[in-house]
């Protein structure tokens, strides 16, 4: 119960945001599906086969933009295949620069999520907006490279100098890591067929192959591993553009 | 307009709030780290029995810092994790008439070994084939020494046995 107050409110928020637009297309539709009286119509308004919509994160080359540590995008995609189930994938690559306390360290690779929404919310007739609750299975492919760091002394009786180079520092190439994520999110059409999104997940690790003498820090897809759990969050902000796919019916 | 994109911005900065915002990773104490060379004394005439020797005074050659400890019969040595020696002198009947330096110089090779987000790395050392140097002079206190664990990992045990 709680939970559908809070997605009431980023519904509502959405809808204020979005008022203009939303509720003129809406207007639109209905009067189009009054004037036509002819039945046919109707059902051929109704909802298309597939939909297939596709975009990208926003959050990701505006980070990109905005942080030199960090280089990544992401493109997404959903196709409605029955009912209100949607298969939906997303593939991405991203390369980040961290400093972890005595560790300065760079994870790059790529990465995909491919998996399942289910729609909860009531659409119009026609409409294709989304709240929804998915599962995705997600499997990097990356490296990790040591680019310098401090070693771990107790005693400070010589002066701490940061190794840059041989010992431990490198690349670690050939890793990999799969993960389950529990996706709760909505889109919202913004324009004609075009949707803003937003989606909040929460991702548990399975296998991660370590690297020699070094751990996944990162993820690419998973984002930041700590060694407590095997649980991280993440998110996405897709703005994404939908073409109704109708078989013809001869 | 300029609200809404004003809200817009709102969010996306609070969302970055909450992804950026990380737990403070601390490496707890009491992880080991770099390990000490461990020294102990033992009596040159007969090597299994621990001797403590009198008046030591130790600096490490190229440091300001002193290492003392005349209560017991073993210490740990900080090796310069970033040069392939450290030469300590090694200085008996500290401040007295009868003082006497020997010099004693540690050659080794460095490998790293991960231990996990928060401590990073530890070093871990291993002595070269002419491992252990002591200058040569007429009155020697240090009669000799043998290399126990020829890698220097941890410091649960001595590493170096010293004869004087």
């Amino acid at each position: 119960m709680k939970q559908i107050t809070i997605w009431l409110f980023y519904i509502s928020f959405f809808g204020v945001l979005f008022h203009g637009a939303a509720q003129q297309k809406n207007e639109i539709e209905f009067e189009e599906v009054l004037t036509t009286s002819d039945q046919d119509s109707i059902v051929k308004k109704k909802s298309p086969d597939l939909a297939l919509r596709f975009g990208l994160d926003l959050y990701k080359p505006i980070l990109s933009f905005a942080s030199n540590d960090y280089t990544g995008a992401e493109i997404v995609g959903d196709l409605l295949v029955y009912n209100n189930f949607y298969v939906a994938l997303e593939i991405g690559s991203e390369e980040k620069t961290m400093t972890s306390e005595l560790i300065n360290f760079t994870t790059g690779g790529t990465y995909f999520k491919l998996g399942f929404d289910y729609n909860m919310f009531e659409n119009w007739v026609g409409m294709n907006n989304q709240v929804y609750v998915g599962l995705r299975y997600g499997q990097s492919l990356h490296k990790q490279k040591v680019n310098s760091y401090t070693l771990y002394t107790t005693h400070h009786y010589w002066p701490d100098i940061e190794t840059t180079s041989d010992y431990a520092t490198g690349e670690r190439s050939g890793l990999s890591a799969s993960w389950l994520e529990i996706v709760a999110g909505l889109k919202v059409q913004v324009f004609n067929n075009i949707y803003l999104g937003l989606s909040i997940r929460l991702h548990r690790l399975f296998n991660n192959e370590s690297p020699n003498n070094f751990d996944n820090l990162y993820i690419p897809g998973f984002n930041k591993k700590t060694d407590e759990n095997v649980f991280s969050a993440g998110f996405n902000y897709t703005l994404t553009y939908s073409i109704p796919i109708r078989f013809k019916k001869d | 307009m300029t609200k809404k994109k004003a809200l817009l911005l709102t969010v996306l900065m609070s969302i970055s709030f909450f992804t950026q915002c990380e737990r403070d990773d601390i490496c707890l104490e009491g992880t080991s780290g770099t390990p000490k060379l461990i020294i102990r004394f033992f009596d040159h005439e007969t090597p299994t029995l621990s001797k403590i020797p009198e008046g030591l005074y130790i600096r490490a050659i190229d440091n300001t810092f002193t290492l003392t400890n005349n209560s017991s019969d073993s210490l740990g040595l900080p090796l310069n994790s970033y040069e392939p020696f450290t030469a300590f002198e090694f200085i008996s009947n500290f401040d007295s008439d009868n003082e006497i330096i020997d010099t004693l110089q540690f050659n080794y090779s460095r490998e790293d070994l991960y231990i996990n987000r928060a401590c990073g790395f530890k070093g871990r050392f291993i002595f070269s084939t002419q491992g252990v140097g002591i200058t040569e002079s007429e009155n020697n206190w240090i009669k000799g020494y043998t290399i126990i664990k020829d890698t220097i990992a941890d410091e649960t045990n001595y590493h170096l046995a010293i004869l004087h």
